[in-house]
């Protein structure tokens, strides 16, 4: 009687536990991770690195973020989409490769996508292209080159080179240091207490935004076509300003002298400025075609 | 050494400011690339177009305009002189030499408040040095023009190529891009059409057709899209 009871539960449970000892086999045949119900499929390893190691990341669409870490080793998780998509790696010594390579030509932009998550040792000299989606990279110190289509590129606590390409993506740099380049066309671009002595940006319809110091000797060089360029600069600052427009318009709030340090009101809009604030001690060039230019204290 | 990274070495090749081993590396991939050396050559070309533009004289009228916007933020007083006296007085306030700028200042306000008491006339010089100084700038900048022009052509057929085989979505991001800086051309030629000699708006013209090689020679030489 026990056993027919028995018998009997079996029958009422048998899909249930057949359904489960189906999925306990997915799990067990499957790769380092079972398939999510979005389909995802996650690749992950480590590669143990000497000093000043190469990290180079190409993708054609997802988010890249990299992390610097004291550790001697380049972590890399990514998840793809779709099966249609590999990730490529070759390792050569100190230098990491890591690639996207799509099976089949003109897949939708969700096939495509792989996101990237890196930890890599803090003076690492990082390479990525990245076509869609976005860049985040955080406190890594060998120098620095991104590439990118229609991706937004953010940099924090960076200390290093930094040689910043993007078509339609903004950019922004935050607390870092070192020579930065920054070119778009219709990106905008931030840059915020940076402690850079030599900043180039450029973009062609986009808006740049620069607030924090400007450090002796430094150079700083920012124009655009149109759109505005806004500098909000602390009253301990010191720089020369050379402000230029062909048809927008200049204006400072703060207050400038003429080299000869003869005080002027520097207020009016006008089509350039060229003053002294407090020694001087900076170069800042600004440039718009028909923007407007403006300089406020922060 | 691929394509990809000579593109990232060009503008210190053309600068010279290359270690001799990239030297060897860089002259290599030209020699096997006859893309990469096309628009090596046309980016070269331009740069030694640019530098040997002549050194550009101020015109007597930028000096008045000069003083007109120095005398607006109260830097100078007016001089009582005539607008040509004035023009003369500037003309010799040149460099940084502000202790004798000064006594210039000092003396001419003197000797323009004389000659005008007397009504003496000195002719404006140079006005056809000025316009033979902005027609040759002029000329140098549709030079410089048309060597973008010629390299905007090369790579324009071979990106026509590439983008036909592109995803939609990223060819129409490329698109509208080469669409903006087409328009800002068009605006910086405009501008300089109507004020040859603005040198900004020179610049921003050049700067304009650089944007747009950049633009064409990554489509062309991109692994990625």
């Amino acid at each position: 009687m026990f056993f027919n009871s028995l018998k009997g539960k079996f029958e009422v449970l048998r899909p249930v536990l057949l359904a489960a000892f189906s999925c306990a086999l997915v799990f067990c045949i499957g790769d380092v991770s079972p398939l999510s119900a979005a389909g995802n499929d996650r690749f992950e390893k480590r590669f143990p690195v000497g000093a000043n190691p190469t990290v180079i990341v190409t993708n054609d669409n997802g988010v890249v973020t990299v992390r610097g870490t004291p550790r001697n080793e380049v972590h890399v998780v990514a998840t793809k989409r779709s099966s249609s998509v590999e990730i490529d790696t070759e390792a050569m010594g100190n230098r990491l490769r890591f690639d996207t390579h799509l099976f089949e030509k003109n897949m939708k932009p969700q096939e495509r996508t792989v996101d990237y998550v890196l930890e890599v040792p803090e003076k690492t000299s990082l390479e990525i292209h990245n076509v869609g989606g976005r860049v985040r990279v955080d406190g890594v110190n060998g120098g620095l080159s991104i590439d990118a289509l229609n991706s937004s590129i953010e940099l924090n606590d960076i200390h290093g080179s930094m040689i910043l390409r993007s078509v339609s993506g903004n950019m922004s740099v935050a607390r870092s240091s070192g020579r930065i380049e920054a070119n778009s066309i219709s990106g905008d671009l931030q840059f915020t207490d940076l402690s850079s002595q030599s900043v180039d940006g450029s973009t062609t319809s986009g808006n740049i935004s620069f607030e924090g110091n400007f450090y002796d000797n430094g150079r700083y060089t920012l124009s655009n076509y149109s759109g505005f360029i806004d500098i909000a600069t602390p009253a301990d600052s010191s720089f020369e300003l050379d402000a230029r427009s062909v048809k927008g318009s200049v204006q400072s709030e703060i207050p400038l002298k003429s080299k000869a340090h003869t005080p002027f009101n520097p207020t009016i809009m006008r089509q350039s400025l060229l003053g002294i604030y407090n020694d001087g001690a900076a170069s800042v060039h600004l440039s718009s075609f028909s923007g407007k230019i403006r300089i406020r204290k922060k | 050494m691929d394509c990809r990274e000579y593109q990232l070495l060009i503008s210190a090749q053309i600068d010279g400011d290359m270690s001799p081993a990239e030297v060897l590396e860089a002259e290599r991939h030209l020699g096997a690339c006859s893309r990469c050396a096309a628009v090596y050559n046309d980016l070269k070309t331009i740069v030694v177009g640019a530098q040997q533009l002549p050194p550009f004289e101020p015109s007597d009228r930028l000096w008045i305009r000069v003083q007109a916007q120095c005398e607006a933020d109260g830097l100078v007083r007016q001089s009582p002189g005539a607008p040509w006296l004035r023009m003369e007085w500037f003309r010799l306030l040149e460099g940084p030499r502000i202790a004798m700028a000064t006594a210039f200042l000092a003396v001419l306000i003197m000797v323009a408040s004389v000659m005008t008491y007397r009504g003496i006339h000195t002719p404006p010089q140079g006005p056809s040095r000025d316009s033979t100084a902005e027609i040759q700038a002029a000329n140098e900048v549709r030079t410089a023009e048309q060597h973008y022009l010629d390299a905007i052509d090369s790579l324009q057929r071979i990106t026509e190529s590439r983008m036909a085989q592109m995803d939609p979505s990223l060819k129409s991001i490329l698109e509208d891009n080469l669409a903006t800086i087409d328009y800002y051309i068009d605006k910086c030629r405009e501008s300089v059409k109507n004020d040859p000699s603005n040198a900004l708006a020179q610049r921003y013209l050049l700067e304009a057709y650089r944007k747009k090689v950049d633009l064409l020679a990554s489509i062309v030489h991109s692994d990625v899209f």
